[in-house]
């Protein structure tokens, strides 16, 4: 099994949750972790999370990635969740910083990953509403964009123009601004 | 545990955009990237991206085209061409008229409220900016600027029953404009050299049920603040000359003085999560901090009459750093778990942190 949990934490086996990736590996996870999907916190709180939560959308591969994600988030304060402003960050945080620092470190080791992996956790955390995953991954393919032109960015990821050059030069006429 | 089908059960909810595109690619691995996300996300992306890149994400392809509209507007003015205000000003009345909303953010210098008023008029009513969550006049180069104190817009709050956060900057916000209202959702708020009195300070929190975060940076126009909130999580305070005072507040975890050497007399009656709290100084003599009964005159003399248990993390400025005032600090806040230390003597700027893991006794 990929069981995730740690020996220590079975002691307290009432709280753990077990998750069902789509090709069938079994997670286990503290509730406390599990929870920060807005997606499975719903299913405890309507009971159903008993014989495991079969997550038919997720691969075993990129369910550990979110679960790591999550492990790591659950221990930050509760009050993170989608809180990103720039003056508590600046201001009241700041004695926090060492570990705030960390955090973002483990955030952009995490988000090293393939392109392909990327979007499968886009994908997931779209699927388990966990907003502080989708936020980062999110954020991660607009930076990569920054900067680029559009011909660039359709290079980029495959994207094919099927516009026709009087709809592309509709566009550029409507929101001049953008393009000058 | 429990082995059986793997699908036993169909509760789990469907996902924000079309499941279809997602159940193929999580299965059959990505093979086409970006295009395999559905629209939602994508304009969530595209909502990330400073405005003039977003707007022309339009043209990459057919599909795109729309995405940018149908996302909510963020438009942060700090992202426009550096040239000028004035500039800005054109560029930003052509963006919210190409928008139709509703909007997520919109940040604007308040250097924009005393050049181009009737402009930040226009721009607040616009039907661009419905359902802002996030408005922001940051105070920018204005912090300069002694006097100036500027008008809101008239249509400021009529947000007030969407907004999450709300900087306002070098303002006078008038008993009538915030009177009576309700800000349901409001999380951080912070003012910045705003004139406001007392009662509208208070009528804004008292109006604001779920208000996490509060700053008060410079203000002028009341010399008290009573904290009375079930939600504030942090409270800073900054350049305040006179008495704040925590009536009650269930879920306070952090109380910073951001600046010394103000005439600050802090009474906190009833915070019992308090756990942060600084900056303290022993050069500060104006500073008048009581816990109930505990009072903290100074950091060499700290009262014990009593002792504070909640407080975790403190931070203080010392300057020439002696064993008893730690000893003396620890008594007064025996669950310290950090302590941060400053002084001009350690390398000017640069923060010595002590992380004291054990706990001593009294």
């Amino acid at each position: 099994m990929a069981s995730a949990g740690s020996g220590d934490e079975k002691a307290a086996a009432a709280a753990m949750i077990t998750l069902i990736s789509s090709d069938n590996e079994k997670f286990e996870v503290t509730e406390a972790t599990a929870t920060l999907s807005q997606t499975i916190r719903h299913m405890i709180e309507d009971g159903c999370t008993d014989g495991g939560v079969p997550l038919p959308n997720v691969t075993s591969k990129i369910l550990a990635r979110v679960i790591e994600y999550c492990k790591k988030h659950a221990t930050a304060a509760a009050g993170e969740e989608g809180s990103s402003s720039s003056f508590s960050d600046a201001a009241f945080l700041e004695v926090d910083r060492a570990f705030l620092e960390e955090l973002e470190e483990f955030d952009d080791a995490f988000l090293e990953v393939d392109r392909a992996t990327l979007f499968d956790l886009i994908l997931a955390a779209n699927y388990l509403d966990i907003k502080g995953l989708l936020n980062l991954t999110c954020q991660k393919v607009a930076d990569s964009v920054k900067g680029k032109t559009p011909e660039q960015i359709r290079e980029m990821y495959n994207i094919v123009n099927d516009l026709t050059p009087e709809e592309e030069a509709e566009i550029r006429r409507e929101t001049q601004w953008a393009f000058e | 545990m429990a082995t059986g089908a793997p699908h036993p059960k169909s509760t789990v909810p469907p996902p924000l955009g079309a499941g279809e595109e997602v159940a193929v690619v999580a299965v059959g691995g990505a093979v086409d990237g970006i295009s395999g996300l559905p629209d939602a996300i994508l304009g969530e992306i595209v909502s990330l991206l400073p405005i003039k890149e977003a707007a022309r994400t339009q043209a990459l392809a057919s599909r795109w085209r729309h995405l940018w509209r149908s996302a909510p507007l963020s438009l942060d003015g700090g992202d426009l061409p550096d040239e000028g205000e004035i500039f800005r000003a054109g560029l930003i009345s052509r963006i919210l008229a190409a928008h139709p909303g509703p909007a997520r953010r919109f940040s604007v210098s308040a250097l924009q409220l005393l050049l181009c008023p009737s402009a930040v008029d226009s721009w607040i009513s616009s039907p661009a900016l419905d359902s802002l969550r996030e408005l922001e006049f940051p105070i920018g180069d204005l912090i300069y600027l002694q006097s100036a104190e500027l008008a809101l817009p008239d249509s400021t709050f009529r947000f007030s029953a969407t907004l999450r956060l709300a900087t306002i900057s070098k303002c006078h916000i008038t008993e009538g404009d915030v009177e009576a209202l309700q800000f349901p959702q409001l999380r951080e708020l912070a003012l910045e050299s705003v004139r406001l009195s007392e009662d509208s300070l208070q009528s804004m929190i008292a109006g604001s049920p779920v208000l996490e975060c509060l700053l008060l940076s410079r203000c002028v126009g009341f010399s008290r603040v009573r904290i009375n909130s079930r939600s504030l999580v942090s409270i800073g305070v900054q350049s305040f000359s006179g008495e704040l005072i925590i009536e009650n507040a269930p879920s306070l975890e952090r109380l910073l003085q951001l600046q010394l050497f103000r005439d600050l007399r802090v009474s906190v009656v009833a915070a019992p999560k308090l756990e942060t709290l600084g900056w303290l100084s022993d050069r500060d003599h104006h500073l008048k901090l009581a816990f109930g009964n505990t009072a903290v005159q100074d950091l060499r003399s700290v009262s014990i009459t009593s002792v504070v248990c909640s407080i975790k993390i403190l931070a203080v400025d010392i300057l020439t750093l002696s064993l008893d005032m730690v000893l003396d600090l620890m008594r007064c806040f025996p669950c310290l778990e950090k302590l941060y230390i400053e002084g001009t003597e350690i390398h000017g700027v640069v923060n010595t942190v002590i992380l004291l893991d054990a706990l001593i006794s009294v």
